[in-house]
């Protein structure tokens, strides 16, 4: 009996034969090929796939990471430069007040001494024209005897001189 | 040119059920080849590939995969993706094997030894069908028998009988065209050998084809096998996916 299909002699037997061999060798190399070739190069595959997708969502964490660690940083250090800006600010306004302070108390103590000094100063000045005013009055004495060589009570005379003194001086 | 096959039969119950041993031969031969090969060029694989021969295998599993999410989604496809690869593997090393030289028995028969497997419409039907089979098996397996059943009458009902007429010439034509291809070419390469031995003008005559064929040859046996798969991906879509 012929096969229908043009082919070398085949005949139904002989494809049958063919068949079986074929489906048989088929099965058994799917097999070998799956289990020994092409299941370790599946895993090793996804395996480098997996550590790609992992090794990407951990640069894009660290990516996340260190913005967000810059903000931060930037955050810390305008907070430290107002801060800073501010302290000195004080430091200023602080030395300010002290030097108007020390200023003031330097007049202050300057104006006391001027003070001070005048009193002093009009008091010698007081005590000096005493001090003349009784020396001219002994001179005036004694000019007075040279002069009229008569010997007066010496009292009599001063106060005789210290009320013309007094008189010249009020006119 | 006329060639012999061997044969040896045996009955199995009473059947009598012939072996073709040059088919069966170079099946098994195909089958050590395309093992062997894939075997040696995965010893040394790692994550991060130190030789080529593994990167080659990995374009050959990313184009094998890409075959695949082309016509259905990437997860339920994911499961004929071995399958998929040890076919494409399968019968283009199958149909170079007829490429480079033929064996011929110098008997009274010239019983032919050497040739492409896939020259056979048995190995190439065989292989049809079993892709065939596996779209009807998943399909009731993935969609539900209700579905499956319900996908012969759409979009019409009057279509039943043609979408059941439709599988089988699915099946013939798949493995058909492949066995087609792969006989034609190497009965041309058989006819250039005869040219070429019948003399010296001949030989001369014959070079230049024979070289030209050969490359030909080539590029037929990697494009059968790769629209073998397609097609086998293509009908196995149909009735896998949901969308149809």
């Amino acid at each position: 009996m012929e096969f229908l299909i043009l082919g070398a002699a085949d005949t139904v037997p002989t494809a049958i034969g063919s068949s079986l061999v074929q489906l048989v060798t088929f099965l058994v190399l799917l097999g070998a090929l799956s289990y020994f070739v092409w299941k370790p190069l599946k895993k090793v595959m996804d395996e480098r796939e997996n550590l790609i997708h992992t090794e990407i969502d951990d640069a894009e964490q660290r990516k996340a990471e260190a913005v967000r660690l810059k903000e931060e940083n930037e955050a810390v250090l305008r907070d430290t430069q107002a801060e800073i800006s501010s302290m000195m600010d004080n430091a200023k306004q602080q030395a300010k007040k002290e030097q108007e302070a020390i200023i003031h108390d330097a007049n202050t103590r300057a104006n006391q001494m001027m003070n001070d000094a005048k009193v002093d100063i009009e008091r010698e000045k007081e005590k000096a024209i005493r001090d003349i005013n009784s020396q001219v009055s002994e001179l005036s004495v004694l000019i007075a005897e040279k002069m009229i060589s008569k010997e007066i009570n010496q009292e009599d005379q001063k106060d005789l001189i210290s009320r013309y003194l007094q008189e010249a001086g009020d006119k | 040119m006329e060639h012999g096959t061997p044969l040896w039969t045996i009955d199995v119950f009473g059947l009598p059920v012939t072996f073709d041993l040059s088919t069966s031969l170079m099946i098994i031969v195909s089958s050590l080849i395309v093992f062997l090969i894939a075997f040696f060029m995965t010893r040394n694989i790692a994550v991060r590939p130190t030789g080529k021969s593994q990167v080659l295998m990995e374009v050959l599993m990313n184009f094998v995969k890409g075959i695949i999410s082309g016509n259905m989604a990437w997860k339920q496809g994911g499961r004929f993706h071995f399958l998929a690869l040890t076919l494409i593997l399968y019968i283009a090393v199958s149909n170079f094997l007829g490429l480079p030289f033929a064996f011929v028995a110098p008997d009274e028969n010239h019983t032919l030894w050497w040739k492409s497997p896939t020259a056979d419409p048995a190995v190439t039907l065989t292989l049809a069908s079993v892709m065939i089979v596996l779209t009807h098996y998943y399909g009731v397996k993935m969609r539900g028998t209700k579905a499956y059943i319900k996908s012969y009458a759409e979009p019409f009902g009057f279509m039943v009988p043609f979408k059941i007429l439709e599988e089988f010439t699915y099946n013939l034509t798949l493995g058909l065209r492949l066995y087609g291809n792969i006989y034609a070419g190497e009965i041309l390469l058989a006819l250039l050998t005869t040219v070429m031995m019948s003399g010296a003008i001949g030989f001369i005559g014959g070079f230049i084809p024979m070289m030209v064929w050969q490359g030909f040859s080539i590029y037929i046996g990697a494009i059968q096998a790769f629209i073998f798969v397609m097609l086998s991906m293509v009908y196995l879509s149909h009735k896998v996916s949901d969308d149809h």
